[in-house]
């Protein structure tokens, strides 16, 4: 079963995309800062991450780059997923190895499981899961 | 003055005369004197002599007694035995023995025995028994252990006197020495002895000095045996060394006198003698009375016989005067002078022939005379009619000169006027100057005047408070420069500033310390009236302006910073909202069934979106002002993007039942571009469009310009008023609407801003081409062509 692990401080934010997840027939984890997404990262190797930015403890992008460097966990695909609308931050974590930076405000939940499952499908497509 | 031929005879035979008898005079003078000081010198050498002796024997006679006294042998035997047993019968038969001796000569004032260890032991004085006498030279001297012996003069400190001391050993019978018989010689009595005169004149004196030139006996001229006098002159110095010296001298009193220095080695001292030199020569005074007598009456007894003489020698020359006044006159006698022997009758001679030889050439020179003197008559004549020639210019002269003192009123007039309008410009100049210098004292911002060569000439408070510089900090604009960063490199821009003459404003925003300062560089150029010059400006230096904008760039940051931390704090709830909404549309139709509520529901989700879709747009005018928009600069088809975005519309274009045309220009060049940014241009801009309009249509047109491409929108909606036209790229602004007009266009009113910040931002650029109310409005934006040159992704920066 596809496992979503949601990283994501905001209970508004998690709850929303927990449910809209679970419509879609996806087993979803939650964590609610960076070091636990990290940790769940390692112990549940989930199938795709969706990483907040700002959040406590320890910052998305600080996960992100901790997440491609390890290489237990280097292949399992990231999305940002963040109201951070700074151009720089996409760029950053684009480079570090996420698959794609999703702005929250732009889209509706139900566009961004599309989005999911069109990156999902992709890996299947070529089975390599590749960072960039 | 004019002295007669008898004059000058007279007195040439009287100073010949005088100046003999005084020569003669002064010679005989000389050697009465040199005769008279020799004398002298041979009587005070003489007396000199005599007085040593006198002093000598005193001495001798003293010493004999002494040494009578010493080689007694009974008196040798007691002193023994006292000096042994010391018993006082012994004592008192010396003492008395000594008593004795003082008793009968007047020789010594005292008389005492010195043991071997120096102690007076007996001594007619008894107040001097038992006294140390060590440290007197007549103890220390060897010599006076052997022989009976002279001191020289010392000063008796217990008595205040001068004294001679004699000292004479006594010996014990084996020959040995056993003491000292020491006698004392009272003073007065040499002084007694100096003081004898002997017949040497009224000033005539001798006296000793002692070894430290002190005098030991009387003075003449200064009385008394206490008042020692200390003379340092050469010949005592020399005296006092073994000399004997004969000088003229000033003495001690002040008088001009001839002294004999003689040396007295037994006591040790200076004998002088001495006389006043106005003694020994008084005779010479009575001596040159009788010359100038005789001088006198030589002189008058000349002189007389000189006069006759000449008188008798001089008469016929006195003759040759008187003919030669007559001659003076014209009066020519006709009869020679008496002509005698000698050698003035030659001189009759000679005269006679000359008289005849005037009478003749006198004749002569008459008649030239009254020829030269008709000649002359004419010319007067010549002369005078000249001179009323002269004349008649002279008035001519006067006439100009009259005419020139008018000028010069004129002008001075003239000049009176210029100086009155002169200072009542300087008047109005100070005032304008003094306006203007209160009116840069009182700017806001920093105001520095700098010349040509970057002196500062003048500068205002505001800009030391900007700069944080005191006035004598400053000399030149460099010293400003320098407290900038280095990087800034101003004072290379001002110099550039100054050597390329602009004649425009240049500004920029630098980092001062703590402070952001805008500083703005003003030429000062005097454009001259184009007749004047070559329209060239001369350049008076520059003016420098410092505005502190830091509070101005916190505020502005901060505002900004709020802006963007709003919107993306506004944006997460929103977005709960909204994915909420859409998701209970999407998952649960069934539970809003209800038309009323599907309907609220849909309006809770429009609102949402269109609420998300306003704070990205603020969000978008914070980051474009801020220049944090990056663009994504590529080669772009724009034919085919235009194409795409307007395919989008269509839909909303036959709702309104409007045209919505696209016609594509062939070949349209690629343009370098953000695609997504210039898809927002096309979409505001058409958005807009729909949005005014609402019969007619839209067209999109593409023009090729030089290097750019220029995209029009135009259509026949409602137009934009003028006035409005300049408020239109303004932030919040909504031509033609009013606050509460608004809502009938929905719109942030920040979509026309946020396009032109965009175009701009991609090189290009957004204008209004032409509007007219109630025809319609056209837009255009331009992008730059792809030159092949940019093909990597460019980051530029607003």
């Amino acid at each position: 079963m596809t496992k979503i692990l949601i990283v994501e401080d905001d209970p508004l934010m998690s709850r929303m995309y927990e449910k809209i997840f679970k419509f879609e027939g996806f087993d979803v984890e939650l964590a609610a800062d960076g070091e636990e997404g990290l940790d769940k990262i390692r112990s549940i190797k989930p199938t795709l991450v969706l990483l907040d930015i700002m959040m406590p403890k320890m910052n998305g992008l600080q996960v992100l780059e901790k997440v491609k460097q390890d290489p237990e966990t280097k292949a399992i695909p990231v999305i940002m997923l963040t109201n951070l609308a700074g151009s720089q931050d996409a760029e950053a974590a684009l480079t570090k190895g996420a698959v794609k930076y999703i702005i929250k405000s732009e889209f509706e939940p139900k566009q961004i499981v599309n989005m999911v499952k069109e990156i999902l499908a992709g890996y299947t497509r070529n089975d390599v899961p590749s960072a960039v | 003055m004019k002295l007669r031929l008898t004059q000058k005879l007279v007195i040439s035979i009287e100073v010949v005369v005088i100046l003999i008898s005084c020569i003669g005079g002064f010679i005989a003078f000389r050697t009465v004197r040199e005769t008279l000081l020799n004398q002298t010198r041979s009587q005070t050498q003489s007396i000199s002599t005599l007085k040593e002796q006198s002093i000598l024997s005193f001495l001798n006679r003293a010493k004999s007694q002494l040494n009578f006294l010493a080689t007694n042998s009974t008196n040798k035997e007691i002193v023994q035995r006292y000096l042994l047993n010391k018993k006082e019968v012994d004592k008192e038969l010396i003492k008395t023995e000594l008593l004795e001796i003082l008793s009968q000569r007047t020789l010594f004032s005292s008389l005492y025995i010195l043991d071997q260890a120096g102690q007076v032991v007996i001594s007619t004085e008894e107040k001097d028994e038992g006294k140390i006498k060590t440290s007197e030279e007549y103890f220390l001297n060897p010599q006076t252990q052997a022989q009976t012996e002279t001191q020289y003069f010392s000063y008796d400190s217990s008595t205040g006197i001068t004294i001679l001391t004699i000292t004479s050993p006594i010996k014990n019978v084996n020959g040995s020495l056993s003491s000292l018989l020491v006698g004392n010689i009272d003073i007065s009595e040499i002084n007694k002895l100096m003081m004898e005169r002997s017949g040497f004149g009224n000033t005539g004196e001798t006296f000793l000095i002692n070894s430290s030139s002190v005098t030991v006996t009387e003075l003449l001229k200064e009385p008394g045996l206490e008042l020692k006098k200390v003379i340092f002159r050469p010949q005592v110095k020399e005296c006092l060394a073994g000399a004997s010296i004969s000088d003229e001298v000033i003495d001690y009193h002040g008088d001009k006198a001839l002294g004999f220095w003689k040396w007295v080695p037994e006591l040790k001292s200076c004998l002088v003698t001495k006389i006043d030199l106005s003694e020994v020569l008084a005779p010479l005074n009575q001596l040159a009375k009788n010359l100038a007598y005789s001088i006198g009456i030589l002189s008058i007894v000349v002189g007389t016989l000189g006069y006759y003489l000449s008188k008798l020698i001089l008469k016929p020359i006195e003759e040759l005067r008187n003919e030669a006044n007559k001659i003076k006159l014209g009066n020519y006698s006709d009869k020679p002078l008496d002509v005698s022997g000698d050698e003035i009758g030659e001189v009759t001679q000679a005269f006679n022939s000359m008289s005849q030889r005037l009478k003749e050439s006198y004749t002569d020179l008459e008649e030239k005379v009254k020829q030269k003197t008709s000649e002359l008559s004419v010319k007067i004549t010549e002369l005078s009619s000249l001179n009323q020639k002269l004349e008649q210019k002279d008035y001519a002269v006067l006439n100009l000169l009259e005419d020139a003192r008018d000028l010069e009123h004129q002008l001075k007039t003239e000049k009176e006027n210029i100086e009155r309008k002169v200072d009542e410009r300087t008047e109005e100049l100070t005032n304008a100057k003094t306006k203007l210098t209160a009116s840069i004292s009182s700017l806001p911002i920093g105001f520095v005047m700098v010349d040509d060569s970057h002196h500062i000439s003048f500068l205002n408070k505001k800009s030391l408070d900007i700069l944080g510089m005191t006035a004598n900090e400053i000399n030149s604009s460099e010293d400003i420069f320098n407290k900038f960063p280095k990087d800034s490199n101003l004072h290379e821009l001002h110099k550039a500033f100054h050597k390329e003459n602009k004649s425009v404003l240049v500004e920029g925003e630098v980092d001062y310390g703590s402070k952001t300062l805008k500083i703005s560089f003003v030429p000062i150029s005097n454009i001259l009236p184009i007749s004047q010059s070559n329209e060239k400006a001369s350049n008076l230096g520059s003016i420098l302006l410092f505005e502190d904008i830091t509070e101005a760039k916190i505020l502005e940051r901060s505002k900004d910073e709020f802006f963007s931390i709003a919107s993306h704090e506004l944006r997460t709830p929103l977005t709960a909202i909204r994915g909420n909404i859409s998701m209970i549309q999407d998952y649960y139709p069934d539970a809003i069934k209800d038309p009323e509520l599907n309907t609220m529901i849909d309006d809770i989700h429009k609102s949402s979106t269109r609420l998300i879709r306003i704070v990205n747009e603020f969000l978008n005018v914070s980051r474009l002002e801020q220049g944090k928009m990056i663009y994504d600069l590529k080669p772009i088809e724009l034919d085919t993007l235009i194409t795409e975005t307007v395919t989008d519309y269509k839909a909303g274009s036959e709702v309104k039942n409007i045209s919505l045309e696209y016609t594509p220009l062939p070949n349209l060049p690629k343009v370098i571009c953000d695609s997504d940014k210039v898809r927002e241009i096309i979409i505001n801009l058409v958005g807009n469009a729909l949005k005014f309009t609402d019969k007619g249509g839209i067209k999109i047109t593409t023009e090729v310009l030089q290097g750019f491409v220029k995209v029009l929108v135009s259509d026949t909606g409602r137009g934009i008023p003028l006035k409005q036209q300049s408020l239109l790229f303004h932030k919040f602004q909504q031509a033609g609407s009013s606050l509460f007009t608004r809502d009938t266009v929905s719109g942030t009113g920040l979509g026309l801003y946020i396009s032109k910040l965009m175009a701009e931002g991609m090189h290009g650029e957004l204008k209004l081409e032409s509007s007219v109310e109630g025809q319609g409005s056209v837009f255009s934006f331009t992008l730059p062509i792809d030159t092949g040159e940019v093909t990597k992704v460019d980051n530029t920066k607003v």
